[in-house]
Order: C-alpha cells, then sequence, then structure tokens
C-alpha cells in the first residue's frame, strides 16, 4: 500500500511552529494592508502544505478580501474539509454568497461560524453576527413578514 | 417573495458600514428578492441567530474577512522568541533549491509539467526574507495590533 506522500514543508523538514510564524508574518503583512506580499506568502505555504487548514483558511480569507471569489470558495472549502471547526472559512463563505446572493447559502455558512463561537469572543464569527443582523434588519423591514411567529423579543 | 421596495437598507447598510461591507447590503436586498425556494426557512434562521445574540458583539467584529489560526492571538510569539531566523530561512532556501534541481533532473523530458508550485514557494521565501531582514518592522510587529483582533 503506498504511503502518504511528503510535502514539501516536510521535505524541507520545516517544522509546525516555523511554518505557522511564516503564516503570523502573512497575518501581519495582511493587517498591515499590504495585500500583496500576504497574497505571496499565503500561496507558498499552501504550495508547501497543501494539507494545512491554516494556509487554505488564510489564502481564502485574502481571495475573500480581494473578491476572487472562484478561487476563494476553492480554498475556504478545502480548509473546512481539512478542519471543520475553523471559524473563518465559514464567515468568509458566508461574505462570499452574500455578494453572489445565495442567501440560503451565506446564511447556513454564517449559521456555523456563529455556532463554533457561541460565546461572542471569536472576531471572525462577530464579524459573521454582524452580517446576519444586517440580513436580519433587511428581513425586518419587509412587512410580508410582519405575521410570522418569530422570536426576538431580546434584541427588540 | 419580499417587496424590496420597501426594504430599508440604509439601517443595515449602517451596521455593515462598520465591519467594512456596507456595500454588501445591497446584494442582501436582491438575493432575498431571488429567493424562490426556501425563504420563510431563512427568515427563520436569520430570527433564530439573533434572537440568542448577547448584544456585544459589535465591539469585537473583525473589520477584514479573518485568516484564521494565523491570526489567533493564542499563537503570537514575541519576536524575540520567533522560531525563524535569516540564517534558518537561507537553509530553507537552499533546500527547496536542491529539491527543485531534483524534480527538474526527473521531468526534463516532459515539458507539460508545471513548476509553478516550486515558484510560489521561492517567492514567499523570498518576501518571507525581506520581512525577516527589516528587523524594525519584524521587531515592531506586536506594537502595531497586527496579530490582535482588529476592534470595530
Amino acid at each position: 500500500m503506498a504511503g502518504k506522500t511528503q510535502t514539501v514543508r516536510e521535505k524541507l523538514n520545516i517544522s509546525p511552529q516555523e511554518f505557522a510564524e511564516m503564516g503570523r508574518v502573512g497575518a501581519m503583512y495582511y493587517q498591515q494592508g499590504n495585500f500583496e506580499k500576504a497574497r505571496t506568502i499565503f500561496e507558498g505555504l499552501v504550495e508547501l502544505d497543501p494539507e494545512s487548514a491554516n494556509a487554505h483558511s488564510a489564502l481564502g480569507g485574502l481571495l475573500t478580501l480581494m473578491q476572487e471569489d472562484a478561487q476563494a470558495i476553492e480554498h475556504l472549502s478545502r480548509a473546512i474539509e481539512i478542519n471543520p471547526s475553523q471559524i473563518a472559512p465559514f464567515v468568509n463563505l458566508g461574505e462570499i454568497y452574500i455578494r453572489q446572493q445565495r442567501i440560503e447559502d451565506a446564511v447556513a455558512n454564517l449559521k456555523k461560524a456563529i455556532e463554533l463561537d457561541p460565546d461572542e469572543k471569536d472576531a471572525g464569527a462577530n464579524r459573521a453576527r454582524a452580517m446576519v443582523l444586517g440580513i436580519y434588519q433587511i428581513i425586518k423591514s419587509d412587512e410580508n413578514l410582519e405575521n410570522i411567529d418569530l422570536a426576538t423579543e431580546k434584541i427588540n | 417573495m419580499f417587496g424590496i421596495g420597501k426594504l430599508l437598507g440604509n439601517v443595515a447598510g449602517g451596521l455593515l458600514d462598520k465591519i467594512g461591507l456596507g456595500s454588501i447590503a445591497p446584494f442582501v436586498k436582491m438575493g432575498l428578492n431571488a429567493l424562490t425556494g426556501n425563504w420563510l426557512g431563512v427568515a427563520q434562521d436569520v430570527f433564530g441567530l439573533v434572537s440568542n445574540f448577547k448584544g456585544n458583539f459589535q465591539n469585537n467584529a473583525s473589520q477584514l474577512p479573518p485568516l484564521g489560526g494565523f491570526e489567533n492571538p493564542s499563537n503570537n510569539l514575541a519576536a524575540q522568541n520567533s522560531p525563524l531566523s535569516q540564517n534558518r530561512l537561507s537553509d530553507m532556501f537552499k533546500g527547496l533549491s536542491n529539491l527543485f534541481r531534483g524534480f527538474r533532473a526527473l521531468s526534463d523530458a516532459k515539458p507539460g509539467n508545471d513548476f509553478g508550485g516550486f515558484s510560489r514557494i521561492f517567492n514567499a521565501f523570498k518576501t518571507l526574507s525581506e520581512a525577516f531582514g527589516n528587523n524594525q518592522l519584524y521587531t515592531n510587529r506586536l506594537s502595531i495590533s497586527q496579530y490582535t483582533n482588529i476592534q470595530a
């Protein structure tokens, strides 16, 4: 039986800590607004370790910002396949699907992100909450839904 | 179907603006308008989620699409404790060069082979080396809150 194919990261003996540090440098550039350098790093990390959920999630997040939706969906979906407990990919898929006017898919993904963070501590999940609240306000302003019995007392 | 003409988009737009997503409010409206299937289920999901919000999240919502684990504050390391250095990156460059030479030797007879993956790794290493070479940028990284969640 064939063994698991070694990643380039493994062939180069790059430790998980070193790999994570590379990702943090990419995140630093991203937060600084230097998206080109962040992208260069995240694309390299995906090549170094295609099994890294963090690398796919980071590249997917950046591509979400760049509105390169098809590629973003590919990386975000892969991140979820590898690690379904990550919040960020669900948040970003929600944003993309809103942009694509696929509200049902958007809400399904935002819901997953929110459920993974019951204490409202994760900034990404809170971004998902803000998106849901935005959708809520638009729905709520429609008179056709006035008669629907929905429990919303807490936020009213 | 929703009466989109009656929607108060500016209300949602204001909230979405706060997280840098004001531009997607019109897409929400159009998307709701286009819902032909389970629109009631969607509305119930949304209302159910909102009814469970505790209310403090708006002050701690990411203003950019989140990246995931790489920006997790618990992963932070002070620059002086970094597991990476210029020397270590040089070693990685050499290792990657050797790997590339071996790969190219094996695939010379197959001109269709894509070396783009190696190119992307080389470019990433180059960018990382620049970051580590820029000591000021790297040392100050924590002080400019790159690794912390942005306060909305």
